[in-house]
């Protein structure tokens, strides 16, 4: 007879198998040569398109850079002017009508914000420029960074500060040897989720980006419209590797309690 | 004496501050509203022929736009009925295995997928031709693809829905999990087992009501974060009806200029919902910005 504990162990190792099954799927039709309707595995494998992605160069590895330095450039202008922000807001009279306006942009649908804002990304010629879909990603991401690194300024950071000051310390001393080094951990999570914000980003880079920034995701969309599903497949590997990466280190780095 | 003047901020370094946050957070906010409100009105843009409330009218008393705001709604709520009773019903059930081991790290990886790769994922999965009719047909249990059923581009929005929820009951999972803990809900749920309550009692009556209770924030702002969703339905749903983002860019790049003011309506009733839902939530349970932690 099955135990309730072993029975409790077979549903939570099915409900792994679930959730690794789709990456092992992507990577098994990103190594598919053919995998051809009604077989249910591919017929043949091949390293080339992988091979080709490292060795050629090609279009999709661009976007891999391309989405790197967008994703890297906007977590660390949000995450840096996040930090600081949030404590003057966290210190400011008006903290809870900051702190509430914070949540608007942030949860707001990125495409609909982004649409919205098209003109004047036209008007400032930022529309379709890789500076104009970092500056719409940091939208999102700013806000995001805030509402995050608004957990980190209390009662007891004011006193320290204050303490550093008395102590001669100045303003960036304080931050240097002190609030850097306190708020590390809360740093390196808002870093990565500011990342992987602009990392799984489509909505808005399609707009603003006017389908000329070519980032990962929207290599993924244009692959599946050309019903390309093999590179679809390797694209949507690439972005997923990186946050499972980071899932390996720290799973801090892919759930905070945002709210 | 000194008469002291209060002054819109304290110093250099609070100014340059929430300067900064009312252009990176405000006003794109704010001049992206207005420019709606103004292209929706007849007032700027391509088609602008003076102040005009025909573009409201004409886009309200559309069916396609009512339809869409409904299944909006009707994805978001049942992706989020369907998570929260899973994610409750794993976070109790499976309290224990799933942390840890190989269940630990893998309730996480969904939290990895984008949701442009978790559409692509459910349409090579789900589809007619995908790997789940596949199998059926090569198990004998369909003798043709045509007999399994829609789940993809289907008027039900399965497929969409599908895609949402492997994306949140695992969110939710973590979250409840986190939540258990952090709340000392097991202590709760002692007493009322000392006071003679049975286990499904707790569960109803103690446990559930205080995690819900907790995360509501949480899930309402996930739920406003689903109303928002783009990708997915793009890819998962159909022509009609369509979900309001998508109805919104499909407005907005027709080749007809016409069409346009109609998709800053779409997009203002949008806005103006969240504005409400966020509204209501901030009146009901005030978030803590509380700095005595």
């Amino acid at each position: 007879m099955i135990s309730r504990g072993n029975l409790k162990l077979f549903w939570a190792r099915l409900l792994s198998a679930i959730f690794i099954f789709p990456v092992a799927y992507l990577l098994l039709l990103s190594f598919a040569e053919i995998w051809l309707f009604p077989n249910t595995l591919p017929t043949s494998l091949t390293i080339d398109r992988w091979h080709a992605l490292f060795t050629e160069r090609n279009n999709l590895f661009s976007s891999l850079l391309l989405s790197l330095t967008v994703a890297i450039t906007v977590a660390t202008l949000a995450t840096l002017s996040g930090f600081y922000t949030s404590k003057q807001i966290a210190y400011h009279r008006s903290r809870k009508l900051w702190m509430r306006l914070s949540y608007f942009p942030f949860v707001l649908a990125p495409v609909i914000y982004a649409a919205v804002l098209y003109y004047y990304f036209i008007e400032l010629n930022l529309a379709g420029s890789l500076l104009g879909v970092i500056v719409g990603h940091l939208l999102i991401a700013f806000p995001y960074s805030v509402i995050l690194l608004s957990g980190f300024w209390s009662n007891h950071t004011q006193k320290i500060e204050q303490l550093v000051q008395t102590l001669g310390g100045n303003r960036w001393q304080t931050y240097k040897d002190v609030f850097f080094p306190m708020a590390q951990g809360l740093l390196v999570v808002c870093f990565f989720q500011t990342f992987l914000i602009s990392w799984f980003e489509y909505g808005l880079t399609t707009i603003i980006g006017v389908g000329k920034v070519q980032t990962l995701t929207l290599k993924v969309f244009q692959y599946i419209n050309e019903a390309n599903f093999y590179n679809a497949a390797l694209a949507s590997s690439l972005l997923v590797l990186p946050p499972v990466i980071l899932l390996y280190f720290n799973k801090k780095y892919l759930f905070q309690k945002r709210w | 004496m000194k008469i002291s003047v209060p002054t819109l901020f304290k110093n250099k370094a609070e100014a340059i501050g929430i300067i900064l946050f009312l252009l990176l957070a405000v006003l794109p906010l704010v001049l992206g509203i207005l420019y709606a409100i103004l292209y929706s009105l007849g007032l700027i843009g391509l088609t602008s022929a003076g102040f005009t409330l025909s573009y409201w009218i004409q886009a309200i008393s559309d069916q396609e736009f009512w339809l869409s705001m409904l299944y909006t709604f009707y994805i978001a709520l049942a992706t989020i009925a369907i998570s929260i009773t899973s994610a409750l019903g794993i976070s109790l059930y499976l309290n224990k295995p799933l942390k840890k081991g190989l269940p630990a790290f893998s309730i996480y990886i969904p939290l990895a997928f984008p949701a442009i790769v978790v559409a692509f994922l459910v349409f090579q999965l789900a589809s007619q031709s995908g790997f789940f009719a596949r199998l059926f047909l090569q198990l004998g249990i369909i003798s043709q693809t045509s007999a399994f059923p829609e789940l993809v581009n289907d008027p039900f929005g399965i497929g969409i829905i599908a895609a949402h929820t492997f994306m949140a009951i695992p969110f939710f999972t973590i979250y409840f999990l986190n939540l258990y803990s952090q709340e000392n809900i097991p202590e709760f749920s002692r007493v009322a087992q000392t006071l003679g309550a049975s286990r499904w009692i707790q569960i109803r009556r103690v446990i559930i009501p205080m995690l819900l209770k907790r995360a509501f924030p949480t899930l309402t702002l996930y739920t406003i974060f689903v109303l928002g969703s783009y990708e997915i339905p793009l890819i998962l749903g159909r022509q009609t009806p369509q979900m309001m983002s998508v109805l919104t860019i499909r407005k907005l790049r027709r080749f007809s200029l016409s069409t346009i003011p109609e998709a800053y309506v779409t997009a203002l009733v949008f806005i103006f919902l969240v504005l409400v839902i966020l509204f209501f939530l901030f009146k009901s349970r005030s978030f803590s910005y509380d700095l005595e932690r």
